[in-house]
């Protein structure tokens, strides 16, 4: 568990030529870090910190950056992807402002990534225990929909009042015979909270099952952290008489003949085409295959 | 005598310094129907409250089947409530949500006591669904597009999906049209005789208490003025607030 | 055996400053089974109260009124509320003028809500003359006599010791009148104790035992 072992071990920032290591101050990390300590503690418990103001609009992914900026340390390599791509418009100033103002390396290849900042998917590379995810995350309450006063979700929490959410469910049966979450689906932590799988699609969520690396979420504009620590039980909420269903695609990857990934669509050659969402998998296995 | 459904002894519940009730005791055996009336600002709300494990009382005890309710909190409080407390209200929006389906409105107490089948849910919802006399194939329809009446048999239906042990009615016809008041007291009675639940009733109309309650009691200023078999009270009554309220009716 | 001592009764009008109007001043009176005893008297003599202190629908002020039930001997003035209601599920029946009825439930319902089948509900209105037609219809809808008729089958349904009638023959007509009161007949030959007022005293041979007429709370004089 050394992704875990460096959150606890990772050291103060270091001043470079006048300017702060990693952006944030000492006392931001300071902050953020305890919170994510006690969010690792009580995996799924959203965790209220003290946001700060980023050099990017709330909404955007400040709450993924503060996180990884928090806990990133000199001999991390960091990948940053936005839809599975990592040259979004969004994915790459962020990785900028991360490495410019650390100096650590970055990469595509999320097998040789240390650090993941992510929105809406998981790499679909084996991650290892050495791996730390950090999900920028819009809505952080499963609750939020249902019951808008912060006091009482938290006593909801608390008490694990979750008929709302399975009410939810219900409906979604009832009237359309499956659920209508295509994103964010809510998953049980450990026979505990139910969290928002937030922003990722149901097809990566069973990846969150006792994964090795670990998973932070951190939500910017909400000023909140949660996290899902290595090797823990990550259950989408389902009736006991309904399977959990995946998205399944009828066609391989346009690019790369991937029968195995999550797929979007795309204009190749002119013509609409599914292909992997994963970008950087997607090249290299395109590379491998060789030039047709 | 067997264990009461429901027991209250020396409640008492102050708001600050206003006080909501003072000093109430009566016990519901299964089966049996207790009405309370009076006027507003009465009590009868207060005492309803504390049954329905909405409020604490300041002092006195609620029991429900013979346990202490003071002792039950948090997450077992609610599952009492879900579970063995059926409450219909003269508001439907205070107790449904009226953005989901009347099914779902049924279902959540089903949900809330920790059933995860589907089918089985279902199966229990629409039994008691059709029990109500709800119109069928609107099940799966959003209870903002049922009537007054339609509401109330939803919640009737919310309130008897758990068979619990004790019902509470809180003006349950008030606002209603006459036609429709008749049906649902009609419903009332006949699900109350069927399942043998314990039912408290509070309202201000004699009728609607004459022609469901068995015992009555009458509050005023948040205190029990008078107490016994409905037709007695009613008939011969000898509180003067209860000789006020019986002859303000215009007809009993 | 339903046994009366010293029963009084008065009304306490707060309303109007407590004034007290004596209703019953001191009533002894026994009904044994398979007796019929009719009260007499002027309007406000009494009668009505009489009946409604023995069902409980008023409260006694003195006195007593001891009934025997399969538990013992009970004094209906001093009986806890929840006695009372089952000894009027089960020995005590009365039946008045006025049916107080759900306003939507069949007459044949109404009568098997007493604890019996449907049949046997049907068989007992059909007996008492009411048009089969009519079983299945809520008796709000029904003529006054119509209407009687259920509200007889009501306190028949089961098995009482004592029954207490107040006027029940006078929205009827002289058929059914007739048939209501060979109805009661077979019920006081098999035991039950009636304690009536008629409008009009019927005539048939050997159904009243005892006639008594009261006057200003009291019992002034008896007839056999």
């Amino acid at each position: 568990m050394s992704a875990l072992s460096d959150l606890l071990h990772r050291a103060e920032p270091i001043h470079i030529s006048g300017y702060l290591w990693a952006y944030l101050d000492a006392a931001s990390k300071r902050e953020i870090r305890r919170a994510l300590l006690k969010a690792v503690c009580i995996p799924g418990h959203i965790t209220p910190f003290a946001s700060r103001e980023m050099p990017v609009a709330r909404g955007w992914g400040s709450g993924g950056l503060q996180v990884t900026l928090a806990t990133i340390v000199a001999s991390d390599t960091v990948k940053v992807i936005d839809q599975g791509d990592d040259e979004s418009l969004n994915a790459r100033t962020m990785r900028a402002l991360i490495a410019d103002s650390t100096g650590v390396e970055t990469a595509t290849d999320a097998r040789a990534a240390t650090l993941i900042q992510t929105r809406h998917r998981i790499p679909e590379d084996d991650l290892d225990d050495r791996t730390v995810l950090v999900f920028q995350v819009p809505i952080s309450d499963p609750l939020r929909e249902f019951e808008q006063r912060p006091t009482a979700a938290r006593r909801m929490h608390a008490e694990r009042d979750y008929a709302v959410i399975w009410l939810g469910l219900y409906e979604d049966h009832a009237r359309f015979s499956r659920s209508r979450f295509s994103h964010s689906y809510p998953c049980e932590v450990e026979g505990g909270y139910i969290i928002s799988t937030t922003p990722i699609p149901r097809f990566d969520v069973p990846r969150l099952h006792q994964a090795p690396f670990l998973s932070l979420f951190g939500a910017g504009r909400e000023a909140a952290v949660y996290a899902i620590p290595p090797y823990t039980d990550v259950t989408p909420i389902t009736f006991t008489d309904r399977e959990f269903e995946i998205e399944s695609f009828d066609t391989p990857c346009a690019k790369c003949g991937a029968e195995d990934s999550y797929l979007t669509e795309e204009i190749v050659n002119g013509r609409r085409a599914a292909v992997c969402s994963d970008t950087a998998r997607c090249r290299r296995r395109q590379a491998e295959k060789g030039p047709r | 005598m067997t264990t009461p459904a429901l027991e209250v002894r020396e409640l008492t519940v102050r708001y600050g310094g206003t006080l909501g009730c003072a000093d109430i005791s009566f016990d519901v055996q299964p089966g049996e129907v207790l009405g309370i009336v009076g006027e507003s600002g009465s009590g009868k709300s207060t005492v309803l409250g504390c049954c329905g494990l909405d409020l604490q009382p300041t002092a006195g005890v609620v029991r429900l089947s013979g346990r202490d309710t003071a002792a039950v909190v948090g997450a077992q409080r609610r599952r009492l409530r879900n579970q063995d407390i059926g409450i219909v209200r003269q508001a439907a929006h205070e107790e449904l949500r009226l953005g989901i389906s009347a099914g779902g409105n049924i279902a959540e107490r089903l949900l809330a006591t920790g059933h995860r089948g589907f089918q089985a849910i279902r199966a229990r919802v629409d039994r008691v669904y059709h029990e109500v006399e709800l119109p069928a194939g609107r099940m799966d329809a959003a209870v903002a597009t049922f009537s007054g009446g339609m509401r109330q048999r939803v919640q009737i239906a919310r309130a008897l999906v758990s068979e619990p042990a004790v019902l509470l009615l809180d003006e349950p016809t008030t606002g209603l049209d006459v036609s429709v008041q008749a049906r649902i007291l009609d419903l009332i009675r006949r699900l109350q005789r069927q399942t043998g639940v314990a039912m408290v009733i509070v309202s201000h109309d004699l009728a609607v208490i004459r022609m469901l309650a068995d015992r009555l009691l009458v509050m005023r200023q948040g205190r029990v003025v008078e107490a016994g078999v409905t037709d007695r009270v009613l008939s011969d009554p000898r509180h003067p607030y209860t000789q006020l309220l019986v002859s303000s009716q215009l007809e009993v | 055996m339903l046994r009366i001592r010293g029963l009084t009764k008065s009304f306490t009008d707060h309303l109007r400053g407590g004034t007290i109007r004596p209703v019953l001043r001191g009533i002894d009176l026994d009904v044994a089974p398979g007796q019929c005893v009719v009260l007499t008297g002027a309007s406000g003599s009494g009668k009505s109260s009489l009946l409604r202190c023995i069902y409980g629908t008023y409260a006694a002020d003195t006195g007593s009124i001891h009934l025997d039930t399969p538990d013992g001997t009970v004094d209906l003035a001093r009986v806890p509320d929840r006695d009372l209601i089952r000894i009027r599920r089960g020995q005590l029946g009365m039946v008045t003028q006025f049916l107080s009825a759900p306003p939507r439930v069949s007459a044949r319902d109404l009568v098997a809500e007493q604890g019996i089948t449907l049949e046997h509900s049907t068989g007992l209105l059909t007996e008492l003359g009411l048009d089969p037609a009519l079983h299945a219809l809520a008796p709000s809808t029904f003529s006054g006599g119509e209407r009687q008729l259920v509200n007889i089958a009501i306190a028949l349904a089961r098995p009482r010791s004592v029954l207490l009638l107040d006027e029940i023959t006078a929205s009827l007509d002289h058929n059914r009148r007739a048939t209501v009161l060979r109805v009661l007949a077979e019920r006081k030959n098999s035991g039950t104790a009636l304690l009536a007022i008629f409008h009009e005293l019927p005539d048939e041979p050997g159904f009243i035992d005892e006639v008594l007429r009261l006057d200003g709370g009291r019992v002034v004089e008896a007839v056999a």
